[in-house]
């Protein structure tokens, strides 16, 4: 809402200036987000008189005019007006102005005669005026070099004000601001005029009662052609409006100034009384922009005998609108529930502001006041001529009680306001208190509670007046929720292996998510209105947006890739969803040129992390081949299935080289694991390390096709030797007798020195049992 | 020493001495198993008590002086040795170090994990919601209605999964807070967590992170909100940083405000950034509406409380000095590796 302040001035008695005002409105609660002036552009505008007018030399359309500016000083403007004659007085507009319309003008070259400026027309101001020409004839006496922002009232300052949908419920009122300002900031109000007399004419009949309380209709006769007064005129220009037409113009001033939307009906195309109903299905009503809209049951209108003249609080239909031969207008004054009217704009999506004052809800006594101020506009115009028949129909709503409590409003506030404070300052704010109880004005839709009343104590006082503390309670120790803690240790623990994180969108698109389909994943969660074509569906893994982050990256720039997000995934079962927890990690699998030489990365610092991580969580988990065959995005030579409580939860390896490829990346490592949402299980025990010697013992193993080391380190395992400590692999090749394994078998007791005899033995019991699989000594 | 020969000329010829062979040759010469004064100490049996004395002592004294001539001679050698070897091993350390290969957590990361840090200081647990949430805890249980006006002002994304959305702020999870205290004094969680609305501009991104806190107990009161909110801010981002509050409106609490911090560019002088006010919003709050403390288990006669909502991207821009939120979800490495310096205060 744009609010001006020369117009908030017509309702207090003084106004203090716009940084007063701006602190005003946001201790209020109305967000000043702009701030600009109005008629500044018309600084420069002045009024001439002309002295001669002659034609053209060599143009038969245009005209020479001398005009006598302030001080004497003749200037000739070339204008091709049909009117500016001697003696008339006009509004000249010298090189460097700027227009509404956004023109600047200069000197120009009419014909080869040069003219600086212009002459201008009521429209070239954005305004109407009751003129025979092009040019505004100005009627007034004042001196000559008067600026056209002198006459309108000088420049006004404008404050671009957010109303959250609260305020938007009693506050979208130039009146409603200023009976709050001046509350806050002690200055009288100017009396509201008395209210409107209604006759008992009957004129309408509201047989929707329920969606509409109270419906006035006011007859007034006008003279076609006349136009609003220029104050009016200004203000309306000044926050936004074009003038139209007197009638119309009326009712968009009343609706900013009192916050009641008027609806004027042309009387020739009304066939009294007007009914206020609800819409039969299938009615039809073409608007006043042209629209045409099929109405139905749940949409209040306003009738006549014959047909629809009205979507009620919305918008009027363009059969029964003003003209500019109107001679007499049928004055709409109502008030409307507000949720009906809500749903209504909603519905046909016609965001009037008429729609958003009843849509959010109007002060019904509005509706008393609003005649009174409409005919007034209208006759400081000359337009009025008589106002006619007059009929209400219905009751004002009554009042609502909320419980009046100043103990708890001290108590959500936090102060010590006391009683009569507290009490002083609701009765500011517009309450009556009545006992334990306080009435709430009747345009406070908003207010439902001791704490709405809290509120406006708080808005009145000012929110610097709240004390700042922390809270006194018990104390009680704050806690972390352990799956939520598992993901930190996670993603510290990738991060300090050298990964960098990313964060990526929840979204994608099905085509990208089924590039790596595992059978994991359930069913896609799909948005129903997405923002883009790619971010359709709720993502069923990580890898597949992380995957997108090394697009991304490789065609910008070559750098290696290691990256991983923790996040989370979506998945459903009919109309269930699943939310799961996900590692991903991509690593870039290519050798890097530089010096000192860097190790080069392979799919063995996956499986080592997947590795450590199981170490340093505490996870039930491990590697081991697929179950059937790898997917089919994966290197089936090069991957594994990763296995967390028996179950198949991800899988680690390398991309099939023409996957990568679509990436721009040749090579690539991936590691996906879905993990439960647990505690960490790994808790350190450390125990003292042995007092004794630990002896190593190589074995160069020769192992046939078909046997890897998991599977000597299994057997070696099954038998449970206390004394062997670790089994690691130290070398391998291949030579002309097959593949050569070494590993290092490390014996330690916590007991006593182990002898040669122990080592002896314990080594042909692993090689008795590796044997059976093929795997002996080298020779 | 053969009658000839000099103590001295011994000792001269292990000091020329420039090999470890002519070192060792001297040393079996004179001192070895079968070096002359070895030899010579042997036969001193044969001699008469009072010769063998003197030549003993004699004796003892050379090879003393032998032996320690040697020795000096040989740590002269490997000081040597030592020194063509190292020289032979030198580096060029003006080279590039071989940089430890750690990766860096998320700026968002950092930025959510300090700002739950200095709140879990403050006494809140943490306490979490799904992202794809049912309407009425994100709506209807907060006070919005069907047909309510401010279901405007969040613009939602749907799903396909009746009366489900995405999350549009981590407010449900104040109900769900609450439900899961049964009625337990006091709540006091703070919600971190990925919300949605359909924005895509500089200053907003369809995915991003709140935080919501909330605090329900007896006697809690707007004045707690404020002193809350202002110990967290200026741990946040500085105890120097002015801060302001003003009326707002959201549904779920009542009275709402604001919070307003002294803009980071012009430190509240007024500029672009700021739109001449000299103050940016960072968060808002509010006392929890009663609708929503019975919809959470609690008795608004009885318990009171105030929630917040902070977007974190906000914090993140203000305290990384950030103007276009969309290059945070870019993941653009090149950037993500600029967050690598200034580790101090972003960092818990
Ligand atoms: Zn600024």
């Amino acid at each position: 809402m744009i609010l001006s302040h020369r117009w908030l001035g017509r309702h207090l008695k003084e106004m203090p200036a716009p940084d007063v005002v701006v602190q005003g409105l946001e201790q209020l609660g109305l967000e000043v987000v702009g701030q600009s002036l109005y008629g500044d552009i018309f600084d420069t505008v002045e009024l001439v008189e002309v002295v001669s007018r002659t034609p053209h030399p060599d143009a038969d359309h245009l005209s020479l005019v001398d005009v006598r500016r302030e001080g004497d000083k003749v200037t000739r403007i070339v204008t091709g007006a049909n009117n500016g004659f001697a003696g008339e007085r006009l509004w000249y507009a010298p090189p460097g102005t700027t227009l509404p319309d956004g023109r600047t003008l200069d000197v120009r070259d009419l014909r080869g005669i040069a003219s600086p400026g212009m002459l201008l027309s009521p429209e070239e101001l954005g305004y109407a005026a009751e003129s025979s020409g092009d040019l505004w004839v100005w009627a007034g006496d004042e001196p000559l070099g008067t600026r056209f922002s002198a006459v309108i009232g000088g420049i006004d300052t404008l404050y671009e004000v957010e109303l959250t949908p609260n305020i938007a419920q009693y506050l979208q009122s130039v009146r409603k601001v200023a009976e709050e300002l001046s509350a806050i900031w002690d200055i009288p109000l100017v009396p509201v005029t008395e209210a409107f007399a209604y006759q008992r004419a009957s004129l309408a009949v509201v047989e929707a009662e329920e969606r509409c309380s109270l419906y006035g209709v006011v007859e007034m006769r006008i003279r076609p052609g006349g136009v609003s007064p220029l104050w009016v005129q200004t203000f309306l220009r000044a926050v936004g409006h074009r003038i139209i037409h007197p009638a119309v113009d009326v009712t968009n001033f009343v609706m900013w100034d009192l916050g009641e939307p008027l609806h004027a009906f042309d009387a020739r195309r009304v066939d009294a009384p007007i009914v206020v109903r609800m819409a039969r299905d299938g009615e039809r009503l073409t608007l006043l922009d042209g629209t045409e809209l099929e109405l139905d049951g749940e949409d209040l209108v306003i009738a006549d005998q014959h047909k629809v003249l009205a979507l009620a609080g919305i918008m009027g239909g363009k059969d029964s609108g003003v003209a500019d031969d109107t001679e007499e207008i049928v004055l709409e004054c109502a008030h409307f529930e507000a949720p009906g009217i809500f749903k209504s704009y909603k519905k046909h999506n016609l965001v009037t502001d008429a729609a958003l004052h009843f849509g959010k809800g109007t002060d019904p006594l509005a509706v008393f006041q609003a005649p009174v101020l409409a005919a007034s506009l209208l006759r400081d115009g000359r337009v009025l001529h008589a106002v006619g028949g007059s009929t209400l129909v219905g009751t004002v709503p009554p009042e609502r009680l909320v419980a009046y409590d100043p103990a708890r409003i001290r108590a959500l506030m936090g102060t010590d306001w006391d009683d009569r404070a507290i009490r002083a300052a609701l009765e500011k704010m517009g309450y009556q208190l009545v006992g334990e109880s306080a009435v709430v004005p009747r345009h406070r839709h908003d207010v439902e509670s001791v704490y709405d009343l809290a509120e406006d104590v708080g808005r009145y006082f000012g929110l610097d007046s709240i004390p700042r503390k922390l809270p006194v309670q018990t104390a009680a120790m704050a806690e972390r929720q352990p799956a939520e803690s598992l993901d930190e240790v996670l993603r510290d623990a990738v991060a300090g292996a050298g990964y960098q994180e990313v964060i990526t969108r929840t979204f994608t698109a099905p085509e990208l998510d089924e590039r790596f389909e595992t059978g994991l994943a359930g069913a896609a969660v799909a948005v129903t209105n997405p923002l883009r074509e790619e971010e359709r569906i709720m993502r069923r893994h990580l890898l597949p947006s992380v995957m997108e982050v090394v697009r991304y990256n490789r065609s910008r720039h070559d750098l290696p890739i290691r990256i991983f997000e923790v996040g989370r995934v979506f998945g459903r079962d009919g109309d269930q969803v699943r939310e799961e927890r996900e590692l991903a990690v991509v690593l870039s699998l290519e050798p890097r040129a530089g010096y000192p030489p860097q190790e080069e990365p392979s799919v063995y610092d996956l499986t080592g992390l997947f590795d450590y991580l199981c170490e340093r969580l505490g996870w039930n988990a491990e590697r081991r081949p697929f179950s059937g065959s790898a997917p089919p995005f994966l290197h089936p030579g090069r991957s594994q299935a990763l296995m967390m409580d028996g179950r198949e939860a991800g899988y680690v390896g390398e991309l099939r080289p023409r996957i990568g490829d679509l990436y721009r990346v040749r090579r690539l490592g991936v590691l996906v694991l879905r993990y439960p949402s647990l505690e960490i299980g790994a808790v350190s025990h450390p125990g003292r390390p042995s007092r004794f010697q630990a002896v190593d013992r190589d074995l160069s193993l020769v192992i046939p096709e078909g046997v890897n080391y998991q599977g000597i380190r299994d057997a070696i395992r099954q038998l449970e030797i206390p004394e062997l400590r670790h089994t690691t692999p130290v070398d391998r090749f291949e030579g002309d007798f097959g593949t050569s394994l070494t590993v290092r078998l490390t014996f330690q007791s916590d007991q006593r020195t182990l002898t040669d005899e122990d080592v002896e033995g314990a080594v042909s019991r692993i090689l008795a049992v590796l044997e059976p699989l093929g795997v002996g000594l080298r020779q | 020493m053969t009658e000839s020969t000099s103590l001295a000329s011994v000792l001269e010829d292990i000091a020329r001495a420039d090999s470890e062979t002519a070192l060792q040759d001297l040393r079996l010469k004179w001192v070895g198993k079968k070096g002359w004064i070895t030899q010579q100490m042997k036969e001193l049996g044969a001699l008469s008590p009072e010769d063998r004395r003197v030549r003993g002592a004699e004796l003892n004294e050379w090879r003393q002086a032998v032996l320690e001539a040697l020795a000096e001679k040989e740590a002269v050698m490997r000081d040597e040795a030592e020194r063509r070897t190292l020289a032979s091993e030198s580096l060029d350390l003006t080279l590039p170090g071989r940089r430890p290969a750690v990766g860096l957590l998320h700026p968002l990361t950092r930025m959510r994990r300090r700002i739950e840090d200095v709140l879990v200081r403050l006494g809140f647990s943490l306490a979490y919601g799904p992202q794809i949430e049912s309407e009425w805890y994100n709506f209807e249980a907060l006070n919005m209605p069907v047909d309510h006006p401010a279901r405007d002002m969040q613009d939602s994304f749907f799903v396909d999964v009746p009366g489900l959305v995405l999350r549009t702020h981590t407010s449900p999870v104040q109900i769900r807070a609450m439900q899961q205290h049964h009625g337990r004094l006091p709540v006091k969680v703070i919600a971190p967590g990925m919300t949605y609305r359909r924005d895509d501009d500089a200053t907003h991104v369809p995915m991003f992170q709140q935080v919501e806190g909330l605090v329900v107990d007896t006697h809690i009161s707007l004045a707690d909100l404020t002193g809350t909110l202002t110990a967290m801010v200026r741990e946040l981002l500085g105890p120097e940083v002015g801060t302001r509050f003003r009326p707002s409106y959201f549904p779920f609490t009542e009275p709402s405000v604001e919070m307003d911090v002294t803009c980071a560019v012009c430190q509240g002088s007024g500029c672009r950034v700021c739109k001449d006010t000299g103050w940016v919003e960072i968060l808002g709050s509010g006392i929890v509406h009663p609708v929503v403390l019975k919809n959470g288990g609690y008795d608004p006669e009885r318990v009171s409380g105030f929630a917040f909502g902070m977007g974190i991207e906000r914090v993140a821009m203000r305290i990384f000095g950030l103007d276009d939120l969309r290059l945070l979800y870019q993941n653009d490495l090149r950037y993500l590796e600029r967050f690598q310096s200034g580790g101090g205060l972003d960092i818990q």
